[in-house]
Formats: structure tokens, sequence, C-alpha cells
């Protein structure tokens, strides 16, 4: 038990199973196979970007842009189909566009060294900017039938969506436990000059994480606009940025970089969703998410402070 | 007869294992600049930091002006009359110098929370002129004022408090060479005053020019004061370093070989000029010098962190060392001197933390190879005799001797030909410090060479094969092995026109 609690991700996998409860309780509803299937399709979106998103916290970082990069690669999509390119080749060139939007991130971050905040708040408005610009305006939809597969096919008995998802989450966990890049990730995000003193290139390194976290952008924006079959350049993605910074940090990360997992977070992503989801399900007005999101980001923050000075005790020296 | 305006007896200071002060007496008078010097550790600054009111005594009392004191935290000290001016300022650069005196004063608040900035700048002006500064404008912001003018600003915002006794901590150490003397006209101004001051400071000439008084440290007790015509250079350097070097320190063969591993020609870059020298196989080469001489600036240079001129030679051949993974590329390896800031990473486990110089080796396509990093880790562990129950356990949990040995290791664990090693046992335990000394001098016997820098004159006396000193950026001394003593080399680092043969 207390090898359990000590578990990076114990307070918000007890977290979950308690919410969990709480709704079985309170609606009936809630504990369908029907239901927990809305829940991971429904926010599949979020389960992409939060891996990036990790990353980006993990070193320390962060990315205030993904909701407009998601916004500017649907739309391009959305273009590109309806300018009769094939559905496989408009999703790669998505894609592509993500990558690109990431290394205009990490180029300004990385390698001229301008605070993320500064350049992702900039890039925030002008991918937003040209999402609008390009789509006219007007909502991309009409996707050919071909298209609405990555948002709304099967898999092996699962939705296509969802199987992707599971496989990046697979992957990114591997590559940040198991990987030379993972451990550079955590070095620089838990002692920037140290890391650089042990030789690891930290602007490749940021770089890299941006890019990627493009890339893991432009899946996701597919998905995002063959499941919902419309996009509205001004609005898709908007507040993502923060639902996923937010989900991070309720599954243990922390802002100063260093700390945290690809696991938690996806413990984070579903917690999010379950309250959402048990908020509706159980009819207490829907109007109230925002302000239960708010309060269980404390409340969580609150949590893993205290497990940290739990295992912090009887260690030698000073906590502050 | 005068009375002192302060007083501080049998001031004693334990933290948890260590006796950091003992039964030591201070007395300083009106109008007087009494210099405290010491070696490093020796108390200078637990004892500064009892009187400014950073810490509190175990035992001991203070009286100011005949009056027992106690200071709960340094503001309270202030409000009292005891300031003290750190050798780095604490200063607002983006507030005017008005406002940095007088920051958060109640006196300076009119009616309705309205601050007065009239009177403000007034009482900033009047008390720069005061002191010699006429020349500031109060009203232009920190940033635009030079060193000298940013330490008559702290010394000004000390005044304000109706200082009686003025601490100085290395006023020198960040002033340019032609400020010292307007420093000290400042502080020819405040003895006029009748302010006491207390001045803490390395560098003997400096001493032998401002002071009245001089009381000497050593290992947390006082050794004596005296005034300062009853004693000379020698003397006093004598009074600091005591005597012998103990048994920490294993007895070196000389085993290393001629050849040189590492040259450096001519290097300059800052404040190091035409800086030469050579590393050979197997040797513990000392290079010593009292803060800003340079050889911080060295180590850097040689890991790949600074550029400059010059040529470097690893085994005859001219390397570029441009970045630490180029440094590491060359086999060089460097133990920063500040633990915290550029060694250990926390959130880290200690395998985690000694694998990460290695990650390329220890991986194959990029996917760490566990087997091996468990190998490795467990070696090193050994090796360096890192006390954890695992290697999974978190370097934050460890004590500061067993986080310098995961840093060590983790370079040990690069396998490199030249170590660089700064400060290798500040803020570590003596029975670790003891332990380091001998992987250090382990690791030489197994040819590995090794730059040595650090501030513990014991520490490089004891270790090195050979030791240069550094001062203001130039070589000015070798040392063979077995010739320094602490106090030649003292001398040397800090005054070395004069000449050391006649103790």
């Amino acid at each position: 038990m207390k090898r359990l609690l000590n578990v990076h991700e114990a307070p918000i996998i007890l977290f979950t199973i308690l919410v969990t409860l709480l709704f079985s309780i309170l609606s009936p509803d809630f504990m369908q196979v029907e239901n927990i299937r809305l829940i991971l399709d429904q926010n599949i979106t979020m389960f992409i970007v939060a891996i990036g998103m990790t990353m980006v916290i993990l070193l320390g970082g962060m990315d205030l842009s993904v909701g407009s990069v998601l916004a500017v690669t649907a739309t391009s999509v959305g273009l590109f189909l309806s300018h009769g390119i094939h559905p496989w080749i408009a999703a790669a060139m998505g894609i592509c566009i993500g990558v690109l939007c990431g290394m205009v991130n990490g180029y300004f971050i990385a390698v001229r060294k301008i605070p993320d905040i500064i350049v992702t708040l900039a890039t925030m408005y002008i991918f937003r900017g040209i999402a609008v610009g390009i789509s006219g305006g007007t909502w991309m939809t009409n996707f050919p039938e071909g298209f609405r597969f990555f948002g709304q096919g099967n898999l092996l008995g699962i939705s296509f969506p969802l199987f992707i998802a599971v496989i990046l989450i697979a992957i990114f966990i591997y590559v940040m436990k198991f990987t030379r890049v993972g451990r550079r990730v955590y070095s620089i995000g838990g002692n920037g000059p140290a890391a650089k003193l042990a030789g690891i290139s930290v602007v490749r390194t940021k770089f890299k994480v941006y890019v990627l976290t493009g890339l893991l952008v432009g899946i996701a924006s597919v998905i995002f606009a063959a499941k919902v079959g419309s996009v509205q350049a001004s609005t898709a993605g908007s507040g993502l940025a923060f639902e996923v910074m937010a989900a991070v940090l309720i599954g243990g990360g922390s802002i100063f970089g260093g700390v945290g997992t690809i696991a938690g977070t996806m413990l984070g992503v579903l917690f999010m969703g379950i309250v959402k989801n048990g908020l509706i399900i159980s009819k207490v007005s829907p109007f109230w998410v925002d302000a239960a999101t708010g309060f269980l980001i404390i409340l969580a923050i609150v949590i893993n402070t205290l497990q940290r000075i739990r295992q912090n005790k009887g260690k030698e020296g000073d906590l502050v | 007869m005068r009375h002192p305006v302060l007083k501080m007896e049998g001031i004693s200071k334990e933290f948890p294992g260590v006796k950091a002060l003992s039964n030591v007496s201070f007395e300083l008078y009106p109008g007087e600049v009494h210099a405290l010097m010491g070696e490093n550790g020796a108390g200078k600054s637990t004892l500064m930091k009892i009187l400014s009111g950073v810490y509190s005594p175990t035992q001991g009392t203070i009286r100011l002006k005949g009056k027992e004191v106690t200071f709960g935290n340094p503001l309270d000290a202030q409000r009292q009359g005891v300031s003290i001016i750190h050798q780095e300022f604490n200063l607002f650069s983006n507030l005017t110098a008005a406002e940095n005196i007088f920051i958060d004063r109640p006196e300076m608040v009119g009616r309705f929370g309205r601050i007065q900035w009239s009177k403000m700048y007034d009482e900033a002006q009047r008390l720069v002129d005061s002191i010699g500064g006429g020349e500031i404008d109060v009203r232009k912001e920190v940033r635009h004022l030079g060193v000298h003018s940013q330490q008559v600003i702290e010394i000004a915002k000390a005044l304000s408090f109706q200082a009686d006794v003025l601490i100085m901590d290395e006023p020198s150490a960040a002033l340019p060479e032609n400020e010292v003397k307007k420093m000290f006209d400042v502080v020819n101004r405040l003895r006029a005053q009748g302010v006491a001051i207390v001045y803490v400071s390395h560098r003997m000439k400096e001493i032998f020019e401002i002071a009245d008084k001089v009381t000497v440290l050593r290992d947390g007790a006082k050794i004596d004061t005296r005034g300062i015509e009853e004693v000379t250079e020698q003397s006093l350097i004598q009074m600091m370093v005591g005597k012998e070097v103990g048994q920490l320190y294993p007895v070196r063969e000389q085993k290393q070989g001629q050849e040189a591993v590492l040259q450096v020609k001519q290097l300059s870059l800052d404040s190091v000029h035409h800086v030469s020298f050579e590393l050979r196989r197997g040797e513990i080469l000392g290079l010593f010098g009292v803060p800003g001489s340079g050889t911080h600036t060295i180590a850097e240079r040689l890991f790949g962190l600074k550029r400059g001129t010059g040529e470097i030679t690893i085994r005859g051949a001219a390397v570029k060392i441009n970045s630490p993974s180029q440094a590491k590329a060359k086999k060089i390896a460097y133990v920063p001197p500040d633990r915290h800031r550029q060694g250990i990473i926390k959130p880290m486990s200690i395998r985690q933390n000694l694998s990460i110089p290695m990650l390329p080796q220890l991986s194959k396509y990029t996917v760490l190879d566990e087997a091996r990093i468990t190998e490795m880790s467990r070696e090193y562990m050994e090796k360096l005799r890192i006390k954890a129950p695992n290697d999974g356990q978190s370097v934050d949990f460890l004590s500061g001797g067993n986080q310098q040995k995961v840093v060590i290791g983790k370079w040990l664990a690069a396998n490199p030909d030249i170590l660089i090693l700064e400060e290798p046992t500040r803020g570590v335990d003596v029975g670790a410090k003891a332990e380091i000394y001998h992987i250090i001098h382990q690791l030489a016997q197994e040819g590995l060479s090794i730059l040595l820098i650090s501030s513990e004159m014991p520490e490089v006396i004891g270790l090195s094969d050979r030791i240069l000193v550094l001062y203001k950026g130039t070589i000015v001394h070798e040392f063979a092995h077995g010739e320094a003593d602490q106090e030649q080399l003292l001398q040397r680092a800090s005054h070395p026109l004069s000449e050391g043969g006649h103790l």
C-alpha cells in the first residue's frame, strides 16, 4: 500500500476512482459501456494534444498556441478536401502543416531563445489569424465519405481515432521512459544548466519537442475535423491549450518542469472528461462544468504538493 | 575611556552536526574600521550573520551601546542600528536610487498613503552627498548607475537607518581597481562621522590601508584582535592558517608520467590573460587564486562554456572546444562548483543522474539499455561509496557528500582522460571530504589527469602535485610538490608583488 502511494500517478488514480464512484452513485447511466466509450471518444483530441503538452511542460515550457495550430491545420485540410484532393493526401498535408507550426514555435523558443510564453502567445494569434484568413470566414464542411473514416471509422473493433490515440500514447510513454530523448527532456526540465554541462544539446532537444507537439496537434486536428464533420476557423480548438495544460497539471506535472508523466497526463484528461460527462449525466447544470474544472485543478495541485511534501519529510536540508 | 558601541560576548553557534562558532567575543568602537579575517569556513560569515540578524546565536549575548539586544531578523537589526552591505548588492535595478534607499519606509508615506516624493528625493540626496556621492542623481534608476555608485546607494540605505554599525562584506570584490580608492574615501568619511565599520575581506593590501584593528577567526574560534600596527602580513596569515594540514589527505606517490595530456598556450578571455600551462598524465594540478582571479573562467573555457583566444592541445593535437559536448568528445569532464545549480538533477534518481553524460553510449538506436545502466550505476555507486538504499533513490534525498559523489560519478562513468574539479568538497562534511580526497587520489593513480580548482587552501596543498597560483588572470607562481604551505600560497595569491622568501 505504501509503495502504491509513492507511485507518481497515485493521487490522480485515486481521484479518478473517487469521481467514478461518485457519478456511478449519482446516475445509473454513468457506468454504461456506451457512456464510457463516449467519454473516450469525445476527448480523443485532448488525449493526443496532451501528449505533446506534457513534453513541453516537462521541459519547463508551455505552449499556448496548440488550439490555433489545430484550427489552422483543420481548416487547411478542409480546403484541400474542397479542392478535391484525396483524403489521405489531404490528411498528410495537414499533419505537415502542424509540423511546420511546431517548427516556427521551436525556432523562436529554442534557437532564438525568446520566452515560450511570448512566442506561443504571438503564434496563438498568428495561426488563428491565418486559419480565419484562408477560410474566408466560412465553415468548412461537406467532407467526402473517405475522409470521415479518420473520425468515425472502426478498426479492430474500436473506433479508428481511439486506435490512433492508443498507439500514440504507447509510443510516447515508451519514448519518454526508455529512450535518450525522454531522458534529455527530463534532465533539461529538472536542471537546465546541469543538463547543458552534461553535454546535452538543450537547443536541439527543445526544438524537437515543439516539432513533435506540432506533429501531434496535426494528427489530432485531422481526427477532429473528420469527427465533427465541419470546421469553423475562428472557434475550432479555442480554449484547448488551457484545458490541456490543466490536464497535465492535474496528472501530476510540475509547471516548473522536470516532473510529470504521459500516463499521469492521460489520466488527467480522462479525469476531466469524466467530470464533464458526469456533471451533465447526473443532471447538474452544464453551466457549472467550468467552475468545477477550475476547482478540481486547485484541488489536484494541492494534493500533488502534499504528496511531494510528505515524500520530502525525513530528508535532510531545507525545503525552502 | 571610550565605550564600545558593540560588544558580542561568548557567541557560539551550532548547526546540526557542526559547531560553526565557539565562544567568540568581539568588540567594536565608534569611528573604527575593524577588519575581520579568516579562511573560508573560519566562521566569519556566520558571525556576521548573527550580528546582522540572519541567525540567532546558540549562546552568548550582543550588547549595542551598552544595552543587551536580540535581533529577530535583518530588518530588526537594521532598525536597531546594525546594517550589512553584502558582496552582491541587493538593489532594485528598475527603481530610482532614492526609492532604493527608502524602500517601503513608513516615514516617507504621507496622508492617504501618498508617497512623499520630494521629501524622499531630498533626504536621499542629502544622505548620498554626506558620503561623498554628490555626483549621483538619486532620481536616476539604479540600472543606469555604475558599480561604485550602486555601492554608495547601498551604504546610504544602511545609513538611512541611523546605522551605528556597518558591516561591509568584501566591499572591493565587485569594484574595478580604480574605484576602490573612491570606496575608501567613503569609508573614511563614515569613520569620521563615528560609524563603526566591520570590514570583511581577503585582501591584505586593503586591510593595511584602511583598517584600524583586525580580528582573526579560525575554525570557529577567535584567534586574536590586534591593532593594525601590531601585525604584519606574515603574522596575519600565520594566525589565519594555524599549522598542520591534517590526515585528511592521502599520501601522494609521485607516479605521474612526463607526457603532457593537456597543453594550454596563451589562453586569454574575460579577465584571464595569456595563461599557459600543461597537465601531465596522472597528475593532480592545483589551480589556486582568490575569487575573481580567473580560475573559474579557465575551467569554463576548457569545458567549452566560454570562448577565447589561445591554443588548447590534447596529446599534441590542437583541438577546438566550443561547447560542453565537444569537450566531452575530447574526453574532458567537469565537476562544476555549484552542485545544486549545475550538478545534480534533483527530480531524477541516482542511476538517471549517473547516466546523463553517457546516454549515447548507454543506448542503442536511442533506446536506453537499462541492463547496462544498472551495471554502470552499481559500479560507480560502489566505487564512490555512494550511500543509498538503491540506485533508484532520488538524489534530492541524499546528503551533500553523496550528491557530490553522484556528480563526480557521472563524469567518471564517461571515462574521461582529463577531469576538471572545481570546489569538489564545497558544502560537504568532513567524513565525506576525506572519502572524496581518497577517490581523487585513486583516480590520479589510475592515470587520470586532474585539474583541481579550489578556494580551500589545505585541499589544494594536500592533494596537488604542482600548484599554479593565479592573480588577476595571470599565473604568478608555480609551486612544485611539497613546496607550498598555506602562508606562501595565500601570499602569492593575494599580494604577488612582495617577495615570499623572507618568512
